[in-house]
């Protein structure tokens, strides 16, 4: 809280999606005006290897998405559309894993990218894009 | 006079542990972290492990500074005039 006007900290607009602006507003106790602080010291770190449960993936451990189709094809980065190709062995368009911090799935190629639905989960169509939402 | 707290320790007044590194998570549902964006705009972000996400309580100041720039501090624009937030040098 400011203490020259007892203005707190405010996500604007209640707006609970990536990148939105805080602000200062006058206290109203809505939940957009919650916040916890959170020691780095006090939280639970989460193992970077082994099995997420949650997600059934393992943590860090590259792998490939291969089509039960015939001809096992594999998913593959494309730009940034993710499509069918022949598997090439250590291609890093090719191999993905589990990013824990994010609970996204991650491209080798592109590290700040993770799998995500177009138009923010309207669209069908699969790509990889700049990460900035967990899956749950 | 009271001493003042040192590293480590909680200044009362303000709530903070002095110079003890934190995050500040939105109890919105998506639980993002207050984050840096574009040097200087305060934003909320998915967690991603990067210093811009990390602030931590400066006694000699009574300011919320960030790890990714030390020397500057949370901040409302315009002398507190505005309602945006910023991160700007510690003046206060």
């Amino acid at each position: 809280m400011n203490i020259q006007d007892g203005k707190v900290l405010d996500v604007e607009g209640n707006r609970d999606a990536e990148g939105t602006n805080v602000c200062v507003w006058k206290k109203h106790n809505g939940l957009n005006q919650r916040w916890r602080v959170v020691y780095l010291d006090e939280m639970k770190a989460e193992p970077s290897e082994g099995l997420d449960e949650d997600s059934g993936l393992y943590r860090n451990r590259p792998f490939y998405m291969q089509s039960r189709m015939p001809e096992r094809r594999v998913a593959t980065v494309s730009g940034s559309n993710l499509v069918i190709k022949k598997m090439v062995k250590d291609n890093v368009s090719q191999l993905f894993y589990f990013d824990h911090l994010t609970r996204t799935i991650k491209s080798q190629q592109f590290k700040g990218k993770s799998m995500d639905i177009q138009s923010s989960g309207r669209g069908r169509s699969v790509q990889i894009w700049n990460t900035n939402a967990r899956w749950w | 006079m009271k001493d003042e707290p040192t590293k480590g320790q909680l200044n009362e007044d303000f709530g903070f542990y002095v110079e003890r590194p934190f995050h500040i998570i939105s109890m919105l549902p998506s639980r993002r972290y207050v984050d840096i964006i574009d040097r200087k705009n305060i934003v909320i972000k998915t967690p991603n492990s990067y210093k811009s996400q990390v602030w931590w309580f400066d006694q000699k100041s009574r300011t919320v500074k960030s790890q990714m720039y030390p020397n500057e501090s949370l901040d409302i624009q315009n002398a507190g005039r505005n309602k945006n937030l910023q991160i700007w040098k510690s003046n206060s």
